[in-house]
C-alpha cells in the first residue's frame, strides 16, 4: 500500500514511520502541504494521505479541499491525524470531507485501525 | 288673624333659623334683637335673645375679621343682603345672609338667617385642597411635566422639568416647546401635533417614546417623553411627562459592556483551553508514541535507532515541561500574581549576561550575537524578569534565522525610556501578524517546522513589560528579519512598584 504523510512536525513523521515499519507500506513524508499536494499531482497513485490538522502553511481542511478540487486524487482516502480533540473541531474536519479523525496521542494499533477503514470504506 | 301675625308665625316654624335684629344708626355696635324664631333659638340656645337684648353680631361666634365685616357693610355701606361665615358652632360651619328689612328714621331692621353650611364648603374646601394638592403633585413629581397648547406654547412648567432642562419656568412659559427639543425632534413634533389637530389620532398621544432633549446649555439628553391630550374649556392641551434616561441609558450600555466582555473572556478561555490541550497532546503523542515503539520493539533496534526514538522522548518531555512552565508563569503574570523586585540595573551588563547564556546555543546554530556597546544605561527594572525577556527575544531570533546570519543587539534612551532593540535577520514576521504574534498561542506562519516553541514565550514578555509600564512591539528589519523592541520606563520609582505590588 502506498502511503502520503504530510506533517509539520519531524518527529510526527519519523513516529509514523516507525509506527508502519513492520507492513507491507510505501510510505513518503512531507513537511510541507504545498510540496505534498504538487507531489500528489505528478504521483496520482496513493491509496492513503495522511494528514495533520494544524499546520502554519496550511489547515488540514484547506489541504483535504484542495485534493477533492483535482479529479485525478479526489478519491484517495484521507485521514486527519490532530492534536485537537474538540468535538466541533472534528465535526467540523468530518464535514470537509475527511474518511477518519485520529487525535493525537495515537497508538500503532488505532493508527493501523484508521488506515484499514479508510480503505475498505472506499472500495 | 292678621297677616303681621301669620308672618311671624310662619317665621316661627322655618327649619331655618332667623333673626331680627335693629341698629341704631349712631351705635352701630349697639345691634338689639327683636325676635329670634324657634330654629335660631335652638341652634343659639347659648345667647340671651331676649327681645332688645343687645347683640353682638355672633361675636363670640366669630372670627373678629367676619364679625367687623357684618358691621362695615350693614352701616357703611348699607347692602341689604350679604353672605358671611358664622365660625364654627357646635362644630358645625353656618353661613349668614342678612337682608335689609327697612329704613327707620335713625335705626335700620334687618333679618338675618343662619344657614348649615358645612356641605357647602366642604365641597370648596375639597376643591381647594385638592387644587393645593395637584399643585403640590406637579411641583414635587419626579418626572418633568409640560403643558403645551395647540400652536406648540408652553403653559406650565414643574420644577422636574426646570431641572431637568436646567430652565426656570418664566424662561419657558409663553415660548414654544421647540426650543427644549433637537432640530430633529422638533420637526417630528410640529407633525404630530398637527395631525393631532386634524384627525384626532395621535401618534404618540398615549403612548411613550424615547426622544432628546436640549438643555440651557445646548447639551442634548436621552428622555422618555409621554403625551397626552386633553380638553380644558374648549382647548385642547398636551400633557407631556418627560423622564431623563441618561443614567438608565448609561447603565444599559454598561450592562451591554459588561456582557460582551464576559462572553470574550468566556471565549477566549475557551479558546485558551482549546489550544492549552492542542500544546499539551502533541509532546504527549510524542512520548507515547515512542515509548510504545521501544517497548514493542527493543531487541529489534539497533543502537543508534534507539538512541533517536529516546531523544525524540527527551525533547517531548522537555516540550511538555516547558509549556507547563510556560502556563504556570502566564497565568501568574495575567493574574498579577507575579512579584516583581526592582531596583536599579545596569543594562549593558544584563544584555552581556543574557548573550553569555547563550552563546552555546547561538553557536550550535551558528549565528553570531552582538552587543553593540555605546554607553552605560541604567533603569529601575526586576533584573530577573528582564533578563527573561532578553533570554525569549534571543532565543527567538537564533531559532528563526538561517544559519550564519547574526543577531545585534544595541541600546538607546529618551526622557521617558530606555530601549532594548534586538535585530535579526531570520524569516520575519508578516505585517499582519504583528500585534497577534504576542498573543497566547500564537505562533508565527512562517515558523515553517515549528521550533518546537510553546507559543506563550512572547504573550509571557508582553505581561512582563506591561508590568514595567513599557512596551514590547516589533518592526520589520529592512534587510530582512525582524527588529524587536523593548521600551523601558526610567520614572518608576522602586518604592512606588514595591508598594503597588505588595
Amino acid at each position: 500500500m502506498k502511503i502520503l504523510a504530510i506533517d509539520d512536525e519531524q518527529s510526527n513523521l519519523l513516529l509514523i514511520e516507525t509506527m508502519l515499519m513492520d507492513y507491507d507500506i510505501e510510505l513518503d513524508s512531507f513537511l510541507n502541504p504545498e510540496q505534498a499536494l504538487t507531489h500528489l499531482k505528478d504521483h496520482p497513485d496513493y491509496e492513503l494521505i495522511l494528514v495533520d490538522k494544524m499546520m502554519p502553511e496550511m489547515d488540514g481542511t484547506e489541504f483535504i479541499n484542495r485534493v477533492r478540487a483535482v479529479d485525478t486524487i479526489a478519491t484517495i482516502p484521507i485521514v486527519v491525524q490532530s492534536a485537537s480533540a474538540l468535538p466541533e473541531q472534528i465535526e467540523l474536519v468530518m464535514d470537509e470531507g475527511a474518511d477518519y479523525y485520529l487525535v493525537k496521542p495515537f497508538t500503532k494499533v488505532q493508527l493501523i485501525t484508521a488506515i484499514q477503514q479508510s480503505t475498505q470504506s472506499k472500495t | 288673624m292678621h297677616a303681621a301675625e301669620l308672618s311671624s308665625k310662619l317665621l316661627e316654624h322655618l327649619p331655618e333659623a332667623y333673626v331680627i335684629f335693629r341698629v341704631a344708626q349712631n351705635s352701630p355696635d349697639a345691634a338689639k334683637i327683636v325676635h329670634t324664631n324657634k330654629a335660631f333659638n335652638t341652634l343659639f340656645s347659648e345667647i340671651n335673645h331676649e327681645k332688645d337684648h343687645p347683640w353682638n353680631y355672633f361675636s363670640e361666634y366669630l372670627i373678629p375679621s367676619e364679625s367687623n365685616f357684618i358691621k362695615m357693610n350693614l352701616n357703611l355701606n348699607g347692602h341689604s343682603e350679604l353672605k358671611s361665615r358664622v365660625k364654627k358652632l357646635h362644630n358645625n360651619w353656618f353661613s349668614f345672609e342678612f337682608y335689609r328689612l327697612d329704613d327707620g328714621e335713625d335705626e335700620c331692621f334687618y333679618a338675618g338667617r343662619v344657614k348649615d353650611s358645612n356641605e357647602q364648603l366642604d365641597a370648596e374646601q375639597k376643591i381647594k385642597d385638592s387644587n393645593m394638592l395637584l399643585q403640590n403633585v406637579l411641583d414635587n413629581a419626579v418626572d418633568g411635566i409640560i403643558t403645551i397648547n395647540t400652536g406648540g406654547i408652553v403653559r406650565t412648567f414643574n420644577r422636574a422639568a426646570e431641572r431637568l432642562f436646567g430652565y426656570d419656568a418664566s424662561e419657558v412659559i409663553g415660548n414654544n416647546v421647540s426650543m427644549l427639543m433637537t432640530n430633529h425632534d422638533a420637526h417630528n413634533h410640529n407633525q404630530y401635533i398637527t395631525n393631532y389637530v386634524r384627525t384626532g389620532h395621535g401618534k404618540i398621544i398615549g403612548i411613550g417614546r424615547e426622544v432628546f432633549g436640549v438643555k440651557k446649555d445646548g447639551t442634548e439628553f436621552p428622555l422618555d417623553l409621554g403625551v397626552s391630550g386633553t380638553s380644558i374649556d374648549n382647548e385642547t392641551v398636551f400633557i407631556g411627562m418627560l423622564r431623563d434616561l441618561t443614567l438608565q441609558k448609561a447603565n444599559e450600555r454598561n450592562l451591554k459592556e459588561e456582557k460582551e466582555k464576559a462572553i470574550q473572556a468566556n471565549n477566549s478561555k475557551s479558546k485558551f483551553l482549546a489550544n492549552m490541550s492542542h500544546e499539551l497532546r502533541t509532546p504527549m503523542h510524542t512520548i507515547m508514541g515512542f515509548v510504545e515503539i521501544l517497548i514493542d520493539k527493543l531487541p529489534k533496534l539497533s543502537e543508534e535507532k534507539q538512541l533517536q526514538f529516546l531523544g525524540q522522548i527527551r525533547d517531548g518531555s522537555e516540550r511538555l515541561l516547558a509549556l507547563i512552565n510556560d502556563l504556570l508563569d502566564l497565568n501568574k503574570l495575567e493574574a498579577g500574581f507575579m512579584s516583581y523586585s526592582y531596583a536599579k540595573v545596569d543594562l549593558v551588563s544584563l544584555v552581556d549576561k543574557s548573550i553569555i547564556e547563550l552563546t552555546e546555543y547561538a553557536a550550535e546554530n551558528n549565528i553570531t550575537l552582538n552587543h553593540l556597546k555605546d554607553r552605560d544605561y541604567r533603569c529601575v527594572c526586576d533584573e530577573s524578569r528582564i533578563y527573561q525577556v532578553l533570554i525569549n527575544l534571543l532565543g527567538n531570533a537564533i531559532k528563526y534565522s538561517e544559519p550564519g546570519k547574526k543577531v545585534d543587539v544595541s541600546l538607546s534612551d529618551n526622557d521617558h525610556f530606555v530601549t532594548i532593540k534586538v535585530k535579526d535577520h531570520g524569516v520575519g514576521i508578516p505585517d499582519a501578524e504583528h500585534i497577534s504574534i504576542f498573543e497566547a498561542f500564537t505562533q508565527s506562519s512562517r515558523t515553517v517546522n515549528s521550533a518546537g516553541g510553546t507559543g506563550l514565550g512572547l504573550a509571557i514578555c508582553r505581561e512582563i513589560m506591561t508590568a514595567h509600564y513599557g512596551q514590547i512591539w516589533l518592526e520589520n528589519n529592512p534587510q530582512g528579519g525582524s527588529i524587536f523592541y523593548l521600551s523601558i520606563s526610567k520614572h518608576i520609582q522602586p518604592s512606588t512598584i514595591d508598594k503597588a505590588v505588595d
